[in-house]
């Protein structure tokens, strides 16, 4: 080969390999696509600021004007179904006490973890709220200089759902998960995290774990996001139903997947714990106990600290 | 497997092959020859590429545009595995990466060195070997409820080191000059194949992290990926393992371009001491957790505590084994 | 006309090295060798050596790919 063809090669592998950092550099930075959509970074005009927290954090101090609406208060325990999502007309009676107006958006916001506002948000949603979830949650509202209140706050006036209220179709029952399990076109996720999912998870469900995109519950870099759902082989127009241990968790995916930009995202409204008992079809890895070598790093997964 | 997964793993790994044979990067060369011949040739351009690469991560997990894994400091395994490692790699004439790159060019030794670098691996990562395994990797030291790395073991901000030991090291490099710049071979001269390595070695951690692998080089893991389908079946095949395929494929299209495509084979003692090498070298290396590239390269690049000590691990093997093998039987016959 | 040869080809790393070096060491001061070498790092190491050692490289002849003749001269003691 002469020297200008050795050269030439030489070129085009370099060439290569900065496009491969650069590409790597700008897909770890990425934001997600409608990020804007479901997280506000600050707490916009004339939005309703709803505390999704329970009574005792709201008390030690919210987001002054905060009403309080707990994550939940959306749901009925029972000691054989937990956690299950209540009916549409308590919900709406909830709300109502809120004061809750038609068209006017509402801001959701927790510690930051994500314990508590993406259900919210959900629920809200699914009844054609704009709702939004405040990124980073008090704690990073708090240090952005906020000045927390402890003043109660009594909500405006009652207002009926009835007119706004739509027929909701975000939330889904235990059939539509029977439906997901034996159709081609709809991807079962599971939110839960990976040992769970280790143990035992829905036959033909993949791991989208909350936990694992955005660890510490707010917003995952879009890697982060990117290489837990692309495996799942899920693409932008993707149909999903997202179930979790308890909805909360549920719901932290569901917002996850919106948020990088999956529209068709439904959510099963009960715990895994339901479908579990009811018999549907599971997939329970053989030799369960030791993890498998999920990737090429030759020291496996970090030893966790103690 | 994503197609930004494929695409950047055979670019590095191309990439990555071809500088090693260019460069006749080996750092099992270059660990022996400072004792044997008093050469610190490739040495230098070993050190040049983990300070290239140290500098580059730091700056970029600094400024939080990347996350970062540290091996753990699992020092039992750390340093029985360095050690194996080491004997490993003089008994089989090169390291991994060498091994690897050589296979290449047409070198048969190399080949049966890497068959038993993948054998030695599966016999420590589930075979007979495994408990060993499992017994050397129990006891990990963690500093703060972190992975253990020089910076937070004294207590300061990783920007220091990251950043301090290239300069010190690179003011040191460049005080000993390039020495002659050409070689008889006609191959890339030490600081060449240095800055080569270290920039290849940045764009691997960044590739690699965008698709969920938040590592850069190593061999160890992916080698024992194709290994692992080859004998079982099981599909765990990453951007890890595409890299090693680019590598071979890499350093064939370099030896190609350059004339330097060659079947060769030594007689069969030689043939069995490389191919026994390569075991010892994959046992070592799985128990350790890495290898010449894996800890001594990528590892040392986020300062993890368990690569510098296996990398110690593996020189201190490295003139053990030269010293046994070699030194003292050349200073027996020399006047 | 060398005076010796040494036929390193097919060899592991570091045989044709510390072979040749045995070999140049044990050649009479003044001395020519050729080294037959087929792996770039050694014929790379092999004349580094030489040269730090005080040896005379007389040539290098390439005979085909990645295969060299190294010719040396030992040095007058």
């Amino acid at each position: 080969m002469s020297g200008r063809s050795q050269k030439l090669v030489g070129l085009v592998l370099a060439v290569a390999l900065v496009a491969a950092a650069a590409s790597g550099l700008w897909r770890l930075n990425r934001p997600f696509p409608d990020y804007d959509q479901w997280f506000a970074v600050q707490v916009p005009q004339g939005a309703l600021v709803v505390d999704a927290r329970g009574s005792l954090s709201y008390s030690r101090g919210h987001i002054p004007g905060a009403s309080r609406l707990w994550s939940r208060d959306f749901l009925s325990y029972s000691a054989a179904l937990p956690g299950v999502l209540k009916n549409p007309d308590e919900i709406s009676a909830i709300l109502s006490a809120v004061g809750l107006a038609p068209g006017r958006e509402v801001v959701v916001y927790d510690q930051g973890t994500g314990a508590d506002a993406p259900l919210v948000a959900m629920v809200l949603t699914s009844l054609g709220v704009s709702a939004r979830v405040l990124d980073g949650g008090l704690d990073a509202w708090v240090a952005a200089s906020g000045v927390p209140s402890t003043d109660p706050v009594a909500p405006a006036a009652v207002v009926s759902l009835g007119e706004w209220t739509t027929e909701q179709t975000l939330l889904v029952s235990a059939d539509a998960v029977q439906g997901a399990q034996s159709s081609d076109d709809t991807l079962l996720a599971d939110a839960r995290g990976a040992i769970d999912f280790a143990i035992g998870h829905l036959e033909m469900a993949v791991s989208v774990s909350a936990t694992k995109m955005a660890p510490d519950g707010g917003l995952p870099r879009w890697s982060e996001a990117a290489w837990v759902v692309d495996p799942a082989g899920v693409l932008p127009e993707t149909s999903i139903i997202v179930y979790g241990t308890d909805l909360a968790e549920a719901a932290r995916t569901w917002l996850s997947l919106r948020a990088y930009g999956i529209e068709d995202v439904k959510v099963f409204a009960g715990p895994f714990q339901v479908l579990a008992a009811a018999g549907f079809a599971m997939e329970v890895p053989v030799g369960a106990g030791a993890p498998a070598p999920a990737s090429s790093l030759c020291f496996g997964a970090p030893a966790a600290a103690q | 497997m994503g197609g930004f997964e494929l695409t950047s793993g055979l670019a590095v790994g191309l990439a990555f092959g071809y500088a090693l044979q260019r460069g006749r990067f080996c750092v099992n060369t270059g660990f022996r020859d400072i004792l044997m011949v008093k050469d610190s040739t490739m040495f230098r351009a070993w050190a040049l590429a983990v300070i290239v690469q140290m500098a580059g991560v730091t700056i970029l997990s600094g400024l939080d545009l990347m996350p970062i894994t540290v091996p753990p400091f699992w020092w039992a395994a750390n340093i029985s595995g360095g050690l194996m490692f080491g004997v490993g790699m003089v008994l089989a004439g090169g390291c991994s990466s060498g091994t690897c790159y050589r296979v290449g060019e047409g070198m048969a030794g190399s080949l049966l060195a890497l068959v038993g670098f993948g054998l030695g691996i599966l016999l420590a990562d589930r075979g007979a070997l495994q408990p060993l395994q499992d017994v050397l990797r129990s006891n990990v030291i963690f500093v703060g409820g972190e992975q253990a790395t020089l910076a937070n073991v004294i207590g300061i901000n990783p920007l220091w080191v990251g950043l301090g030991i290239p300069v010190a090291v690179g003011f040191w490099l460049w005080r000993g000059g390039a020495g002659n710049r050409q070689y008889a071979s006609g191959g890339w001269a030490w600081h060449i194949s240095g800055f080569t390595l270290g920039a290849i070695g940045i764009a691997a951690w960044l590739s690699s992290s965008s698709v969920g692998r938040e590592f850069g080089l190593s061999m160890t893991g992916p080698i024992r990926t194709w290994f692992v389908l080859a004998l079982s079946g099981e599909n765990y095949l990453d951007w890890g393992s595409v890299m090693i395929a680019g590598l071979i494929v890499g350093s064939f299209v370099a030896a190609w371009a350059h004339k330097e495509l060659r079947w060769r084979a030594p007689r069969g003692s030689r043939m069995l001491q490389a191919g026994g090498g390569g075991i010892i070298m994959g046992v070592g290396a799985q128990i350790a957790g890495g290898c010449n590239i894996g800890h001594s390269m990528t590892g040392m690049s986020v300062l993890s505590l368990g690569s510098v000590v296996t990398t110690f691990s593996i020189l201190l093997g490295a003139w053990l084994m030269a010293y046994i093998l070699f030194i003292r039987p050349m200073a027996a016959q020399s006047v | 006309m060398v005076d010796t040869q040494l036929d390193m080809r097919g060899e592991i790393c570091p045989y044709p090295l510390v072979e040749s070096k045995k070999a140049v060491e044990e050649l009479d001061p003044g001395t020519t060798i050729e080294v037959l070498i087929d792996y770039p790092l050694a014929l790379d190491n092999v004349t580094r050596w030489a040269q730090s050692a005080g040896h005379e490289v007389v040539e290098t002849r390439d005979l085909g790919p990645s295969e060299w003749a190294l010719v040396l001269r030992s040095k007058k003691k």
